[in-house]
């Protein structure tokens, strides 16, 4: 009987998932501006924080940031300013998944809704945090070469190669899950009959 | 519950450090990659024919297409997540092995689909791509990866001994 209760549930998660997994991408997406001027806001604090001699200006439209930059670089018609583009929202595709995966999961309640509030904080928190480290990984690998008159503000380490592949393989794909499961417990419990 | 946590996330942590180490990108993941992109082009020359491929390159010889299967496309990362949940499931290693073996299949299964609609979508909608390829088939690798784990442990019999560990 406990069997037939956890199948029809897992059924109707399912259903629900292939619902709700659209109507999240489509709406993450509508409110791309708003949420990548979240992360510009984020960001224009913590590049000042760390590179306060390199950063310009943060500029946002759509769901791209650009990096201004006082570093100047060498191009083919000369020197020009230094701008990283980067699309927010590569960083930012576990929020749509999250917002699914929680509200298709049977017994959604007021505490769920909280957790699901301050589940979309941290995964846009950490996908400014994934910027942040683009940016970083930009000046020290890819424009190290073209930076004209003076070093890269940044060093090449091993350390920040890995840590932005955590950051752009990783990070994005596992946290909405890790923050999913601990939301909901008592489900994969009932699921898979688990015990405390 | 607690321990099946504590344990997900320390396989998590060890197989994720595994896959980044170099001496295994370098002879695992990189060729697995070569291997994946080989598989799909080859289904795409049975219906289609003149499709090739260099190492991890899907190249249209009549256009001369090409696109680049790198890492992140490879399917590796949600199969990691979903074997560090299995090897963390309290069940036997009999089992374990099952769902490792049935979950590689249901990712990459379902990946080499993803390889063969974005290579025809990239030549049909170049704008539609992007979104394919970033937003929604990450996603769908990551809900497979979910509902094949939910429905794994849902499928083995119950009360199961635990492994000593």
């Amino acid at each position: 009987m406990s069997i037939r209760v956890n199948k029809k549930k897992l059924l109707t998660f399912f259903a629900e998932i292939l619902v709700m997994l659209p109507v999240s991408l489509i709406v993450w997406y509508q409110l791309s501006p708003w949420l990548t001027a979240f992360n510009s806001l984020a960001l224009n604090i913590s590049l000042n924080w760390q590179l306060p001699d390199v950063l310009a200006a943060i500029v946002h439209h759509d769901y791209w940031i650009d990096i201004e930059t006082r570093l100047n670089i060498d191009t083919a018609n000369g020197t020009g300013q230094l701008i990283i583009p980067v699309n927010a929202l590569t960083y930012g595709a576990g929020l749509p998944f999250f917002a699914a995966l929680m509200l298709a999961t049977p017994d959604f309640d007021w505490r769920k809704t909280v957790i699901l509030v301050c589940g979309i904080l941290f995964l846009l928190l950490l996908q400014t945090f994934s910027i942040h480290v683009f940016v970083l990984k930009a000046l020290a690998f890819d424009w190290q070469q073209q930076i004209a008159g003076a070093a890269s503000p940044i060093n090449q380490s091993n350390g920040l190669a890995l840590l932005y592949q955590f950051l752009v393989l990783i990070a994005p794909n596992v946290a909405p899950l890790l923050l999913w499961a601990t939301a909901n417990k008592s489900f994969i419990q009932s699921v898979g009959g688990l015990s405390n | 519950m607690t321990r099946f946590f504590l344990l997900f996330i320390a396989w998590q942590t060890g197989l994720l450090a595994l896959e980044l180490w170099q001496p295994v990108y370098e002879n695992l993941i990189t060729p697995w990659t070569s291997i994946l992109a080989s598989i799909a082009a080859s289904i795409m020359d049975f219906f289609d024919s003149g499709i090739l491929t260099d190492q991890t390159q899907i190249i249209d010889r009549a256009t001369g297409f090409a696109i680049q299967v790198e890492s992140g496309c490879n399917g590796v990362e949600a199969f990691v997540i979903l074997a560090a949940a299995v090897l963390a499931y309290p069940t036997s290693w009999r089992h374990q092995l099952s769902g490792i073996a049935l979950g590689f299949l249901a990712i990459q299964g379902l990946n080499i689909i993803r390889i063969i609609s974005l290579f025809y979508l990239a030549q049909w909608r170049a704008d539609w791509f992007e979104w394919a390829h970033l937003y929604v088939w990450q996603t769908l690798i990551m809900l497979d990866a979910l509902l094949f784990f939910l429905l794994w442990i849902q499928l083995i019999p119950k009360n199961q001994p635990l492994p000593a560990k």
